[in-house]
């Protein structure tokens, strides 16, 4: 190796390390020197670090080929031409596009007889080969080989040949981190952070609706994009517990109260169907929705005394019924809708005899049952014996839970100190 | 010495280039990067005198960094516009680049003989010499001094080192290039040499809408500008997957490999050497 190019080597290699030789894409236009012609020196715009090279030959649409200009002043091997005052790296000798080579600058010119001796040795001098091994003279060569073309690589440089830059990449995924936990510190302390959160949590409601709007949604408040307004929160009292309502502007008018959702009873069999068309599933209510059903033990009937009848299903059934000297006595059955005709899951009997002014209260267990309905009362002549029936729709899978567990039947009849009440008839388990 | 010349100088008033005389200098370096410059200059300029025959003592008491200081404000700009800075010019103004981030660049780097030429002149000084280059009978062309006698001509000699060199083995990076290739084309889904055709003028800034280009694709202008983004795409995925893809070697044996993969025809069209 030429001990003066080694002497300059160990002095650039004391510098900081530089990026490869690369091109880049092509920016702003310059006074370019825009005619190319064999011969020429030229500096080209097009690369990240000045490059110098002789343009040898034109290569039509491919371009121009060049031979790069070493930036020391004594050739590095004998792959290296010097002529005149420069040294020409015929190894790296490569083809540039022709716009590649338009924008750049001319810095000198050879003469014909220094071009031939460059063009002439390009070939002995295996171009675009590199060194093996990793001496001085492999380094040299991997430093300053340039590509083909425009010289943009194709393939984005990694980080391991930018040391300079590095640590870029990597800081600012931690200088992110951190403005991102700031960030989310900062909004879960803060009161509006808070109600942000609640917002959020809360601008998710479940909203069940009558039947003639039978979808069932969920309804994102925070939706609302078209009133710019803030949100406000406003109480609506539907039936208590009362609701609140989340949302832009006032809440909807309410002239009434909600109806009870309807629910689906049990599949009616084909040929049931047929002979019974009104069993077809109507009438269900929701136990969650109305827990408990009344039933009046005796028919309205006009009474001598004066007191007020009672009406089946009315609220004011007992304002004027005389005090009773003892309790009703009812008993409760529950059993499979067998022959009954109701197509249920399950049916509950309440039969019994009772005076005028006596009730009963009906209550389901919402997570076993998913609706019941009426099928009616029936009283005896005499207007003391009756019966009541009610069909049972169960949550799919709970069919076998209906029983004892799942229904609670309590009476409440008026006595001289007030309404008494039975905490419970029993219901016997049905029968296998 | 700077005044005497500045009434001659094109970038005289421009606050940028006074700025770039300054930092380019040894003196006017910033700390930062003085001491290296400092160095990076008497080690040239030095070993050029060596080259050139001039052993150090005869500098005497020449300062080589005072010298070069003295050449690079007296010098370093002429009635004609130098390509140099037009490229930092350029440069800066395209990327928004500092005027320091040139310093020390200008010595290495540039190619195009500053050293040389500023060593070339401080033994003007010394010795009174005028170099000149002539060619010589084996053909090779070497600096010789006018005025300096027989004794002490000093030649620029190529390298002498062995004939033989032993390369690096390319075998498994061609071998990669063609199998980036041939994965660019299936994931593209289009022939391997329509692949091959549109990397090789993507790489070489050929217009698609050269009729050789577009007859060897057997496609439209549009129908080729669609293909062209559908094959970059993928290589941008298959270059992934390469260890050395972003190395101007790997880019030249892909470009190769391209090439290889052309008809005579449109090699002879494009312009692909052997």
């Amino acid at each position: 190796m030429n001990a003066a190019f080694l002497a300059q080597w160990q002095i650039y290699r004391r510098g900081a390390p530089r990026a490869a030789l690369s091109g880049l894409v092509s920016g702003t236009d310059s006074a370019f020197d825009a005619d190319v012609a064999p011969g020429e020196i030229r500096v080209f715009a097009d690369t990240n670090r000045p490059l110098v090279a002789l343009v040898v030959e034109d290569r039509g649409l491919s371009g121009w080929r060049i031979v790069p200009v070493s930036p020391f002043c004594a050739p590095a091997s004998v792959r290296e031409l010097v002529v005149g005052e420069r040294v020409f790296q015929l190894w790296n000798a490569t083809v540039v596009s022709r716009r590649f080579a338009v924008r750049g600058w001319r810095v000198d010119a050879l003469s014909a007889d220094a071009l031939a001796e460059v063009r002439g040795g390009i070939a002995a001098a295996n171009p675009g080969r590199l060194t093996a091994g990793d001496g001085v003279q492999a380094r040299y060569e991997r430093e300053f080989l340039v590509g083909e073309g425009t010289l943009v690589p194709f393939a984005a440089p990694r980080a391991a040949d930018l040391p300079r830059f590095a640590w870029l990449p990597t800081a600012l995924k931690v200088a992110a981190s951190v403005v991102l936990c700031l960030a989310a510190w900062c909004v879960l302390t803060m009161d509006s952070g808070r109600r942000l959160v609640r917002d959020w949590r809360d601008g998710f409601r479940g909203v069940r609706v009558g039947r003639e709007d039978a979808v069932i949604e969920l309804v994102d408040a925070r939706d609302a994009p078209d009133e710019p307004e803030e949100p406000r929160e406003v109480d609506i009292d539907f039936l208590q517990p009362a609701a609140s309502w989340f949302g832009r502007g006032a809440g909807p008018a309410v002239s009434r109260p909600p109806r009870f959702a309807d629910v689906r009873g049990p599949r009616i069999p084909e040929g049931i169907a047929k002979i019974h068309p009104n069993l077809a599933g109507a009438g269900y209510k929701s136990p969650a929705e109305a827990p408990m059903d009344v039933v009046f033990l005796s028919p309205a009937a006009p009474r001598a005394d004066g007191a007020a009848p009672a009406k089946g299903g009315a609220p004011s059934y007992a304002s004027g019924a005389r005090p009773l000297a003892a309790a009703p006595k009812v008993s409760c059955r529950i059993g499979r809708d067998g022959l009954s005709g109701l197509c249920a899951d399950g049916v509950l009997v309440v039969e019994g005899e009772a005076a005028e002014g006596a009730k009963a209260t009906v209550t389901f267990d919402p997570g076993v049952i998913a609706g019941y309905r009426s099928r009616g009362v029936s009283w005896t002549l005499d207007g003391r014996r009756f019966s009541a029936t009610y069909a049972l729709a169960a949550l799919p899978g709970r069919e076998s839970e209906i029983g004892p567990a799942s229904v609670l039947v309590t009476l409440i009849w008026p006595a001289k100190g007030g309404d008494e009440r039975t905490p419970l008839v029993p219901v016997p388990a049905p029968s296998p | 010495m700077g005044e005497e010349f500045a009434w001659n100088d094109r970038y005289a008033g421009d606050d940028a280039w006074a700025e770039w005389f300054e930092i380019c200098s040894v003196a006017g370096c910033r700390p930062e990067f003085a001491a290296r410059l400092r160095a990076q200059v008497a080690s040239a300029l030095y070993a050029q005198l060596a080259r050139a025959g001039i052993p150090r003592e005869d500098a005497g008491g020449e300062d080589p960094v005072a010298f070069f200081d003295a050449y690079f404000k007296l010098k370093g700009s002429r009635e004609k516009g130098k390509p140099l800075k037009l490229y930092f010019a350029h440069r800066i103004r395209d990327e928004r680049l500092d005027m320091a981030d040139f310093v020390c660049g200008t010595l290495f780097g540039s190619g195009s003989g500053r050293v040389r030429d500023i060593v070339l002149d401080w033994i003007a000084v010394l010795k009174g010499w005028k170099p000149r280059t002539v060619r010589a009978s084996d053909g090779r062309r070497r600096v010789t001094w006018e005025n300096a006698g027989g004794d002490g001509l000093a030649a620029v000699e190529q390298a002498a080192e062995p004939g033989s060199v032993d390369f690096l083995d390319e075998a498994p990076l061609r071998r990669a290039a063609d199998g980036v290739l041939d994965a660019v084309a299936r994931r593209a889904k289009a022939p391997r040499a329509s692949v091959a055709l549109l990397l090789y003028a993507t790489s070489h800034d050929v217009s698609l809408t050269e009729p050789c280009v577009l007859s060897a694709l057997g496609a439209g202008k549009s129908q080729a500008y669609a293909l062209r983004e559908k094959v970059m795409k993928a290589l941008e995925m298959e270059l992934r997957t390469v260890e050395s893809a972003d190395t101007p070697l790997f880019a030249r044996l892909l470009v190769s490999a391209c090439a290889g993969a052309l008809s005579a025809g449109l090699r002879g069209e494009l312009g692909v050497g052997e």
